[in-house]
């Protein structure tokens, strides 16, 4: 017996119904506020304020966690006279929305002190707290991803996110996180400050075991998402007037970094950046940092070594910064 | 490269099938040259240094068949001899150099340590192939074949890694018909088969998740209920059921959509009435090189009544060392050369009784009882090492006392008022991590009633012809392949990629050996 192509035909499209299916299922999930992903939005909402209040020409850090954990806005401020906002956030929302978050905020005349983990010159980091937060915070910026982009966020999205969200929205709200720090963790210039030597979690940090894969590994030669996601941003900063530096993430140092592949890894940043015109200030060794310096995991510093280094980088920094008179908010925080 | 796996579902696959669819069929030797190139890619995605060890292999063995057809007088036994020593010295190097280190560490009571070998993905398999090529070349000097036949023969991706362990003359003179295409058939039915294999896995998986509870606990000393125990073993045996069957379902599969039929390989062997029936269905090509090649060869039944038992016990315990260089597969195969000679004892009463026992109740009794002692020995094939797998049949046959897991049973007037007065023991045994014993529950009897109740994707495809063998028992549903099918595989085929993009897909228990 032969087989129909109406069975040949309709493969494609069951599969294609599938897709279809669960991109509906991520429309339906606009706007469920998650409690997993309300840490990130409420930095995310408060550095947003806080850029939109400071005049420029303006220095914005921009990063993941560990410029938010590592990096000292007020101290910039402070010894430079260059108005400083610290909008790093969350590694987990992937390069290429912190770059449109940046985007987003920085005006023609500032400048961008870009910090950014190494994970995101190789695969970066899985999408669970980017399609989380996009799906309750962000549904704009998920209308216009292209299809194939709402195609692979519908595939990776777990059953159990989706479930949550429809929870949410049948009214069933999520019991809020206790004891967590929330955007109130935050001083004026958008500097984390919870995160004293006094607050340590015990054990000190759950990760500090953790390395960083492309300081083991080396980089891939060829070209990665991360770098086209970084040559975009170059480009339009360059159209937008926008300047732009660089500097290498503060880490726990383990040995095997001084290895080859650990060189390679910086050798081939530092490559990339000169290859595109941005300036590097300080050396990754510069902030390759003892463990008993960090807070909870490998990239977070505790706030007084994230002042001390911030102190170390400011001399670097300094030359590339525009100067203008000292308008920011007033130091009351610490 | 797994077949569930990100990779092979949406770069390796369509790009092999739709090449090797676009090659004209009459130019021959780049069809066969593609599948060749496509085969040593999958293959060398695990390990590419293995890949000349894989093409040496070939090599020699070929080199060995020629030789037999050319060479005189007695030359062809001597080859064969030579082929036979070198695959099996290659096996053993790779598979039980360890093993045999380690068996003589322990005569001797010193520790001899151990060599860093890595064992090639699929030797068993290749291994396997090539002699029972060589041994068929040596008996019929005819059936030898061209190179890039044989070449394709062995090295072709979808029987490489786990089997079905195919014969010469199976697949080689398919490779010479009209079929050997990506035809709307072929594709089709390969398709169909394909997905219904990585349903079956998904089902597998959910199995794994009990049976790893269980075993990784009792490996790390975790308290076991007798309860516990008997769910991890039924889990166990539902896994690998799943599993072989999914991957058989696939290899299948993937074959006929490049229009290359492969022999049966897994025959509802759960619904076999007794542990011999249960071999003919159960990776229905390793019994039946087993049977041709070692069992035959031993003299089989032909040598009387006490040899044959003798050659039932051999060939299964060297179907147990093939799983595995272990301890525990060598008491694994040995409790089932004990178990076929107990049957053939059993059917020798029963015919000198005259008693048929043709009944469904004595049928469903058979399969009742060859699944138990089936799944009591797959403890042995699970367990790490004799002592977990002993402390798992401790706990299973209830020789400390009955018991049963104290959280699950942690409140009730009958916990109390009955099985407490019975003598059951109530045991707290969280450290097993299995959190919800309903679900557990639920998946065994789920996939029970799918291996006794549903027929299999052989049967329920069977109007298509699926398989090199007709379809021996019809079954009471057959599937038809037309545009609602297509919508529910292709939907569930979406389902399944989802989940390949999440997260990792587990290897399939076979590709271990």
């Amino acid at each position: 017996m032969s087989i129909p192509w109406r069975f040949i035909l309709a493969l494609p499209c069951g599969f294609l119904l599938g897709v279809g299916f669960f991109i509906a299922m991520l429309y339906t999930q606009f706007g469920a506020e998650t409690q997993s992903s309300r840490w990130t939005y409420e930095i995310v909402h408060k550095k947003q304020e806080i850029a939109a209040k400071v005049p420029g020409p303006r220095l914005l850090l921009v990063g993941g966690s560990s410029g938010l954990f590592g990096l000292d806005a007020r101290v910039i401020q402070e010894e430079t006279g260059c108005r400083a906002v610290n909008f790093s956030s969350h590694a987990g929302l992937g390069l290429e929305y912190i770059l449109y978050l940046a985007e987003k905020t920085a005006k023609p005349g500032d400048t961008i002190l870009l910090s950014l983990e190494y994970e995101f010159f190789e695969s970066g980091f899985s999408y669970e707290v980017y399609d989380d937060y996009l799906l309750a915070h962000d549904p704009d910026y998920f209308r216009q991803l292209s299809w194939w982009e709402k195609a692979q966020m519908a595939t990776r999205v777990s059953f159990t996110r989706i479930q949550r969200g429809w929870s949410i929205k049948r009214g069933k709200p999520e019991k809020s996180r206790p004891h967590a720090p929330y955007a109130d963790a935050l001083n004026d210039y958008g500097d984390e400050i919870n995160n004293g030597v006094a607050n340590r979690p015990s054990p000190p940090a759950r990760d500090l075991g953790l390395k960083a894969e492309p300081l083991l590994q080396g980089l891939p030669s060829g070209p990665t998402d991360g770098a086209e996601a970084l040559k975009a941003f170059f480009a339009w900063a360059k159209a937008n007037h926008v300047t732009v530096l660089a500097t290498f993430p503060n880490i726990i140092y383990h040995p095997e970094y001084d290895e080859p592949p650990g060189r390679q890894a910086v050798e081939a940043i530092n490559a990339f950046y000169k290859s595109q015109g941005i300036t590097v200030v300080g050396t990754a060794r510069d902030a390759m940092l003892p463990a008993d310096q960090f807070f909870n995991t490998y990239y977070h510093l505790t706030k007084e070594a994230a002042e001390a280094r911030t102190r170390r980088l400011v001399p670097e920094l300094k030359p590339y910064l525009p100067h203008g008179p000292q308008a920011g908010p007033k130091t009351s925080s610490p | 490269m797994l077949f569930s796996s990100w990779n092979f579902l949406v770069y390796f696959l369509p790009a092999t099938v739709l090449v090797f669819a676009l090659i004209p069929c009459r130019w021959e030797i780049t069809r066969k040259t593609w599948l060749i190139a496509a085969s040593l890619v999958f293959y060398g995605y695990w390990k590419l240094e293995y890949v000349p060890l894989l093409a040496g292999s070939i090599l020699v063995n070929y080199a060995l068949a020629e030789g037999m057809v050319r060479a005189p007088a007695h030359w062809p036994r001597l080859l064969l001899t030579a082929g036979v020593v070198l695959n099996l010295l290659l096996l053993g190097y790779f598979k039980y150099t360890n093993f045999a280190v380690n068996f003589l560490g322990w005569v001797t009571q010193s520790d001899l340590g151990n060599f860093n070998i890595i064992l090639p993905l699929a030797i068993s398999f290749f291994t396997f192939t090539q002699i029972s090529y060589l041994v068929d070349v040596y008996r019929d000097r005819t059936v030898h074949a061209r190179f890039l036949d044989y070449t394709l023969f062995v090295v072709l991706f979808p029987h490489l890694i786990a089997g079905p362990i195919v014969r010469h003359w199976e697949i080689i003179p398919q490779f010479a018909t009209r079929e050997f295409r990506v035809s709307r058939d072929n594709f089709g039915l390969g398709m169909a088969l394909f997905l219904f294999g990585l349903i079956k896995k998904y089902l597998a998986d959910t199995a794994a998740l009990y049976a790893d509870c269980v075993y990784n606990g009792a490996a790390h000393g975790a308290a076991l209920s007798t309860f516990d125990s008997w769910i991890g073993t039924f889990a166990f045996a539902l896994q690998i059921y799943f599993d072989f069957s999914s991957y058989s379902d696939m290899a299948i599969g993937l074959a006929r959509m490049l229009g290359i039929k492969f022999p049966f390989n897994f025959d509802s062997p759960y619904r076999a009435t007794s542990i011999i029936v249960f071999w003919e269905r159960w990776h229905r090509t390793l019994t039946r090189f087993l049977r041709e090649y070692v069992y035959y060869s031993l003299g089989g039944n032909r040598c009387g009544h006490v040899r044959q038992m003798f050659n039932i016990m051999a060939t299964m315990l060297l179907s147990g060392l093939w799983h595995g260089a272990g301890w525990t597969f060598v008491i694994w195969g040995a409790l089932h050369g004990v178990y076929i000679i107990i049957n053939h004892q059993w059917r020798l009463l029963l015919a000198k009784l005259k008693w048929g026992l043709e009944h469904w109740a004595w049928r469903a009794a058979g399969v009742l009882f060859t699944f138990l002692m089936v799944s009591l020995a797959w403890t042995f094939f699970r367990a790490p090492t004799i002592d977990v797998a002993g402390r798992m049949l401790t706990s299973l046959l209830a020789l400390d006392g009955f018991s049963l897991p104290d959280q699950w049973f942690a409140h009730g007037a009958w916990r109390d008022n009955i099985l407490a007065p019975l003598g059951f023991q109530f045991i707290p045994t969280q450290a097993l991590n299995i959190k919800h014993y309903e679900n557990a529950l639920a998946n065994i009897a789920i996939l029970l009633v799918v291996c006794w109740g549903m027929p299999n994707t052989q049967q329920i495809l069977s109007r298509y012809h699926p398989i090199l063998e007709p379809v021996t028992r019809p079954s009471w549903f057959h599937l038809k392949l037309g545009a609602g099918t297509g919508l529910v595989l292709g939907f569930i085929f979406y389902l399944i990629l989802r989940n390949a993009y999440a997260s990792e897909p587990s290897p399939f228990i076979y590709f271990n050996f």
